[in-house]
């Protein structure tokens, strides 16, 4: 049973490039999908900048009918139907015919936390427009429902595993990998799609604006918005998009001779309980040192061992408190700190889809050796800067580095917390 | 800890139309009384189907809880009932909140609370402000509330919950998954008590949704024809059955490894054994709102294997029959993984008979009606059942199927759960003998 597990495939849709080809480029290049949206000016966002996936219409429109769920209007499970897709053809993965019958050993785990906004929205406008409501598209509600991604998703790719949708608000990516993780590894399993989307949605933004949770004064300049770690952080950029990965077993992957991305070596989910400092928006900081701690210690690894962190560092105030909890919880600090960056810092907060689309740029720089920068992080907050040093946040790409181990982590609102670690693969 | 851990039911919560908390709602079930009602606001909507299911719950109940736990400017419905059954559970299994100046959390206990649509009631009102230009105006409690995992996240604030905290989401059979995968949390040793359960709103437009959509060809998903005769419009198993009944509602569980509820002395209602967890991946007769019917009958074998019992230890199946055609294929489903029919088909139960179909929470209400029917042994009522589906009635007979509550001698139930996206679930419980610790 305790198998090993291993990333075979990887799928991404991000504001800053759509396919793991141009991701991967564009992660090196440190470029930022951050764009001002004149939508958002006219429904009197304060923030009116954010990051969508360049999904075009006519790519959107032919992989739906490729897959026969044309009725799909949701961004967020387009997104993660498109996702998942790329993640199994890269893992080199047949797709099923519809006579084929369901793969018990195959299931899903693919999050989000309001994909079904299209689909409210629709039967709220329905409602309000005092239209007839009989009068709606029967293949609507189904969206509304939020497992209605993964639902999708078994179809498009046969899944007869359990399929299921979690949510634990931006912990939600992260979260499905270590849950996906643990099913294979209890036997329950052998091959899971993992992974999760966000739509794109001024309602979806809305009430991260009214809350002065993002990012202000901004709005001329969108690609110096998001900035964790930076002096200057003001709040996280609303975005959107998918990420997906293929997790299997080693002796499933090796036996059909997948290509293998990393090994996952093990991790923690945990909360912080709002307890502390922690509220159900901020987290509770010995939450996340236990999580990291715990996390390593699942698998043996020592906090020396850790070349490299994926932080969540959404350009809050929170990355203080992450900042402190990682230098804690290694006992690691000023120049002695492993490399850390921020996805974020180019593509802004994909909420739920955060977690996963990370995930997927952390196995890349494992695999490929190289370390993303983490930008505009010009001047680090006096309160990080005390504790670690400036170096260990690439402004530019490191290339041709051998990493060895890398920690992801996220959290999310609820104080609720993901870490999990990963390792080159070495058979 | 190994997969030789026990995991037992020690707190149970109930928030549902035939009645909130645990004696309100044990009382309901013995009597057979139906939850379901005629909504005015749904005849106004011009939606077809004008009744369903709402918790029995007033005002001035709702406005007192929230008080107490400090839940400043909810409006998901769905959370409250989480909250209230979850909260309920916690304090029947014998334990306490964490208090709120401790700077650590309960790191041992856990909480998987699922839901579909608990975020409607705050995403409907953000929805007005943004296209009113008033989004500033919406405050800072709007997004936890509109996130999918609000309910677990609320939970987790009130009493403390220190390991894994999620909500889960897999439509109709999200209480039956919740309680697996606290189940597997326990059974692993990453936890030694999580709360489990499931909420579902009531917002007009997640019964609206469903008034508006067909499961198959032009055949529309709610009851029909049952407008003036509200209590009679749920009525599975039945040749009346003709659509579900929406419902709306929260059941919870603490689940907990035997080791730590007999440390603690905890009052035992059942053992989970186990269960399983597939998909049909929408084939071979499977859709989005279809269940395949192969997977229908596989996730009952898998879950017998996982449960490491035989087809005729099973004495009851609380299942989920939700009052239309699916009725008969999980009969028959039944009929084809247990190898029993007629005489020898174990006796059968639907709750949504009286509270409707719950979605997200039905699965969640009917493990704690199980959980019930196990401690007091007794099998409730299936209402309007009188006249059985001829297809049913070829495996069924009549006195599998009680009209009244009746006193039974219970050992294992198993538990069925079908839902939108070709998705099943089943999991076994079995009766934990009162004074044997």
């Amino acid at each position: 049973m305790n198998d090993r597990i291993v990333i075979t495939g990887l799928g991404v849709l991000s504001p800053n490039g759509i396919g793991v080809k141009k991701f991967t480029s564009a992660i090196r290049k440190g470029k930022s999908g951050i764009k001002f949206y004149p939508e958002l000016r006219e429904h009197a966002f304060r923030c009116q900048i954010g990051g969508v996936p360049a999904l075009s219409e006519k790519d959107r429109l032919a992989f739906l009918e490729k897959h026969q769920i044309q009725e799909v209007f949701s961004t967020g499970i387009t997104y993660g139907c498109i996702a998942a897709a790329q993640a199994w053809k890269d893992s080199g993965l047949a797709f099923p015919k519809a006579s084929d019958g369901a793969d018990y050993t195959s299931g899903c785990i693919f999050g989000t936390g309001s994909n079904g906004i299209e689909a409210t929205h629709y039967g709220i406008a329905l409602r309000e427009s005092g239209q007839d409501t009989r009068k709606g598209n029967p293949r609507a509600l189904p969206q509304a429902i939020n497992s209605a991604v993964s639902a999708y998703i078994a179809k498009i790719l046969g899944l007869g595993n359990q399929v299921t949708s979690n949510a634990s608000a931006c912990n939600t990516g992260t979260e499905a990998i270590l849950m996906a993780f643990e099913k294979i590894r209890s036997g329950a399993a052998t091959r899971m799609l993992v992974g999760s989307s966000e739509s794109n949605s001024p309602y979806v933004w809305g009430p991260f604006d009214s809350m002065f949770a993002t990012a202000h004064g901004f709005n001329d300049r969108p690609q110096k918005a998001s900035r964790p770690m930076d002096k200057d952080a003001a709040g996280f950029v609303p975005s959107s998009g998918a990420g997906a990965l293929v997790l299997e077993s080693l002796s499933t992957a090796q036996k059909r001779g997948a290509r293998i991305y990393a090994e996952i070596l093990g991790g923690h989910i945990n909360s912080g309980g709002q307890r502390g400092k922690g509220t159900m928006t901020i987290g509770n900081v010995n939450g996340m040192v236990r999580c990291i701690r715990n996390g390593l210690k699942s698998c043996g690894v020592l906090p020396g061992q850790i070349d490299l962190i994926s932080g969540h560092l959404s350009s809050t105030i929170g990355d203080i408190t992450e900042i402190n909890a990682w230098v804690k919880a290694l006992n690691r600090k000023g120049t002695d700190f492993p490399y850390i960056n921020s996805m974020k810092s180019m593509i802004g907060h994909c909420l739920s889809a955060s977690g996963s689309i990370e995930s997927v740029a952390a196995v890349l720089q494992l695999y490929h050796g190289f370390i993303h920068p983490s930008i505009n992080a010009d001047e680090l907050h006096p309160e990080i800067g005390q504790l670690i040093a400036h170096d260990c946040v690439p402004p530019k790409a490191i290339m041709d580095i051998a990493l060895d181990i890398v920690c992801k982590i996220s959290f999310g609102f609820g104080d609720v917390n993901s870490c999990l670690v990963l390792k080159k693969f070495k058979a | 800890m190994s997969k030789n851990t026990r995991v037992v039911i020690t707190g149970l919560g109930v928030c549902s139309p035939i009645g909130t908390g645990l004696k309100a709602f044990k009382a309901g079930l013995k009597k057979g009384i139906s939850g379901i009602r005629y909504h005015e606001i749904l005849e106004q909507q011009n939606y077809r189907c004008h009744i369903g299911g709402l918790p029995l719950l007033e005002q001035k109940q709702i406005d007192a809880f929230t008080k107490q736990y400090g839940l400043v400017k909810m409006k998901g419905t769905g959370i409250i009932y989480g909250c209230m059954a979850g909260l309920e559970a916690w304090y029947d299994a014998g334990l306490e909140l964490l208090p709120s100046k401790s700077s650590q959390a309960a790191w041992d206990y856990g909480c998987i609370f699922g839901t579909c649509t608990n975020g409607i009631d705050a995403i409907d009102y953000g929805i007005s402000l943004v296209d009113t230009g008033n989004v500033r105006k919406m405050g800072g409690r709007t997004a936890q509330q509109a996130m999918n995992s609000g309910v677990s996240a609320y939970l987790g604030g009130i009493i403390g919950i220190g390991n894994q905290l999620t909500t889960n989401s897999s439509s109709c059979i999200t209480g039956v998954e919740a309680a697996l995968e606290g189940f597997n949390r326990i059974r692993e040793g990453k936890s030694s008590i999580v709360l489990v359960g499931s909420a579902e709103s009531s917002h007009h437009n997640v019964w609206g949704g469903y008034d508006g959509m067909t499961l198959y060809d032009d055949f529309y998903a709610l009851a029909k024809g049952y407008n003036d005769r509200p209590e009679k419009g749920s009525c599975p198993m039945s040749t009346g059955a003709n659509g579900l009944v929406p419902g709306s509602g929260g059941g919870a569980m603490v689940l907990e490894s035997l080791q730590s509820a007999q440390k603690r002395g905890a009052r035992i209602y059942g053992e989970l054994l186990g269960g399983s967890l597939i998909c049909g991946a929408q084939r071979a007769g499977g859709t989005m709102t279809i269940n395949n019917r192969q997977s229908m009958e596989d996730v009952i074998g898998f879950a017998l294997e996982a449960a490491k019992i035989s087809p005729d230890e099973i004495d009851l199946v609380c299942g989920h029959l939700p009052s239309y055609i699916m009725d008969v294929y999980e009969v028959q489903a039944l009929a084809g993984a247990l190898k029993r029919k007629g005489n020898d088909f174990p006796y059968i139960n639907a709750l949504k008979s009286m509270t409707g179909h719950c979605f997200a929470a039905s699965s969640s209400l009917e493990l704690v009606a199980t959980a019930l029917q196990l401690q007091d042994q007794f099998i409730h009522p299936t209402l309007n059942a009188e006249q059985l589906d001829q297809e049913i009635a070829a495996i069924v007979p009549r006195s599998k199927v009680p009209l009244k509550s009746i006193k039974k001698r219970l050992n294992i139930v198993a538990k069925t759960s079908y839902g939108f996206g070709d998705v099943a679930g089943c999991v076994m419980v079995r009766h934990w003998p009162e004074g044997v610790k």
